[in-house]
């Protein structure tokens, strides 16, 4: 069964939108996060600091995006090399969690519960023009160490950057 | 009931530093509140029959500390608080001789952070170091009582979820992070000094509490000098505060105010830390607003007030803090020295329709200058932009 006939119920959102980038291109957030998450892997199977840890809370930081195509690469190249700077930067600090890229809000699907059935739409549960395009999780003392790294990743990727704690 | 009024007295003046105490040895600002709200139900049982005890402050931590460890211990999942346990069993000194000043800095900080939404940093710095309870914060901004108690509640909910540090900023983060204690203590006095809305020109109780925490947050840090700057300004705006409304409420511009009825305590006071400030010349727009406030109450009457000096002041001003409301309030000094007429030409040119002084100073420029009919219309607008009873009525007059 092809993906088409799950989506029953038609969007007001185009899937894809020719001369952009469709779900199959490589898109933004998986250029900015793709090398990050092997950095991430590394540095969980390496972390050892476990007395450390115990006063240390997690903090999600949601990368939000414009929809459409990425820059230009004369404008993406040198985020790109900010930004894995600032994720060497969070590993030799033992502060890096987690990071990942998302495909393009046109390839969401949003389910929702309705009695015995489950409805099924097209596209982002919120529509808009900006959509949580990657994220990186954190290990920080406290909200003013969570908000530096926060400072730099919003200095590096350009694009505004929600810091949100984890539920102890 | 002759005991309450001293457990009322110490409330007022000691809740913040108890309380700043408190949540320094809980780590959590809810457990802090709920002991110190014990403590001063003991107290007003007690102190009736057994004296008010030689440190009162002393007495209402301890007990606070005790009062939280019994609260603790009652607690259900009592193995998960033996961590908060342990520092409340350590010898009880260590509460009183901690460092009681840093406290009260830290806390000032922590309802200041910039995470936190202005509204809910104003209601916050009310509540914790002013002691004042949300019906009083609601009824002094006018806002229904559950509003400010859900501004509580969510702002204390951050700081404890998101881990908003109790800590006063280190010393290269200073200068930012005391920008938002600064504005919310400003905007604190501001409200009090022209109700936004409502019957009262004045609510005094706003204007007195921004400025005993001006003063605790100038004698926790004597060498910021903006901190100062905020000092003098407060200072120096309260000492004419009997001369600003008449006896029945209605509103006296600084032109016309009877200068005898100034008082000379604060403004002397003020005066000196200006004085201060200009010697130790490191300026910003706190330091520069209490400089103009200062060279204004230096005048006898206002024809002798040095304009030049004034208008050289809004220059600096607008150096450092280039926005439309400075520019309006330096074209009211044009007016003084070049005329009216050429005050209004910069005025015309501000983008501040919706601001009500915009159009209450060019409906004078423009009276001045002889075009009766616009004034009236500008008053009118300006009138229309202001929700305060005394000033729609000032306005009012003047435009008929």
């Amino acid at each position: 069964m092809g993906t088409q006939a799950f989506l029953a119920i038609p969007s007001t959102m185009p899937t894809y939108i020719p001369g952009t980038f469709g779900p199959d291109s490589q898109n933004w957030s998986t250029l900015f996060f793709g090398e990050l998450s092997n950095l991430g892997v590394r540095a969980r199977t390496r972390g050892d600091n476990h007395s450390k840890e115990e006063n240390m809370k997690s903090y999600l930081m949601s990368v939000y995006q414009p929809d459409g195509a990425p820059p230009p690469p004369e404008v993406l190249e040198p985020i790109m090399r900010e930004l894995a700077a600032l994720n060497e930067e969070l590993v030799a600090a033992d502060a890096f969690v987690f990071s990942a890229g998302l495909c393009p809000p046109s390839t969401a699907t949003v389910l929702r519960a309705k009695d015995a059935e489950v409805l099924m739409t097209d596209g982002p549960f919120l529509e808009g023009k900006e959509h949580l395009g990657g994220f990186t999780v954190i290990k920080a003392p406290d909200l003013d160490a969570a908000l530096e790294w926060g400072a730099k990743m919003a200095k590096a990727t350009t694009l505004p950057i929600e810091v949100r704690p984890f539920q102890e | 009931m002759t005991g309450l009024a001293p457990v009322d007295g110490v409330f007022r003046a000691e809740y913040g530093r108890v309380v700043a105490v408190l949540t320094r040895i809980l780590g959590d600002i809810d457990l802090a509140e709920d002991a110190v709200q014990d403590a001063f139900t003991t107290a007003a049982q007690r102190w009736p029959v057994d004296g008010v005890p030689p440190s009162p402050a002393g007495w209402i931590i301890t007990t606070a500390r005790h009062r939280a460890i019994d609260r603790l211990r009652r607690e259900t999942r009592l193995r998960e608080k033996h961590a908060l346990l342990a520092p409340l069993a350590g010898p009880e000194q260590a509460t009183e001789e901690g460092p009681v000043r840093d406290d009260r800095l830290r806390l000032i900080f922590t309802c200041c952070h910039p995470a936190l939404g202005q509204s809910a940093q104003v209601a916050l710095t009310l509540r914790l170091l002013g002691g004042l309870t949300t019906g009083e914060i609601a009824r002094a901004f006018l806002v229904p009582e559950a509003t400010i108690a859900q501004r509580i509640v969510r702002a204390k909910g951050k700081i404890r979820d998101a881990g908003i540090p109790y800590r006063i900023p280190r010393e290269a983060d200073l200068p930012n992070r005391l920008h938002p204690v600064l504005a919310v203590l400003y905007l604190i006095f501001n409200e009090g000094y022209t109700a936004s809305s409502g019957p009262a020109l004045v609510r005094d109780e706003l204007c007195a509490e921004a400025l005993r925490l001006t003063r605790l947050l100038a004698a926790l840090l004597p060498n910021e000098p903006e901190v100062l700057g905020l000092l003098a300004l407060l200072l120096l705006i309260s000492s004419r505060r009997p001369a600003r409304t008449t006896v029945d409420g209605a509103l006296v511009r600084l032109a016309e105010q009877n200068r005898s009825l100034w008082e000379r305590g604060l403004m002397v006071e003020g005066q000196a830390i200006v004085r201060a400030c200009v010697r130790r010349n490191q300026p910003g727009p706190y330091q520069i607003q209490a400089a103009i406030q200062a060279v204004h109450s230096a005048a006898p009457t206002v024809a002798a007030t040095d304009w030049p000096a004034i208008l050289r002041l809004y220059d600096q001003l607008m150096a450092l803090a280039p926005t439309p409301v400075v520019a309006l309030n330096r074209a009211v000094v044009v007016a003084e020295i070049s005329g009216a007429a050429a005050a209004l030409a910069q005025v015309e040119a501000l983008d501040l329709d919706g601001y009500y002084l915009f159009h209450a100073i060019r409906a004078d420029l423009l009276a001045r200058v002889g075009r009766a009919a616009e004034a009236t219309a500008a008053y009118a607008k300006a009138a229309t932009l202001t929700a305060n009873d005394a000033e729609r009525a000032y306005l009012a007059q003047a435009g008929s």
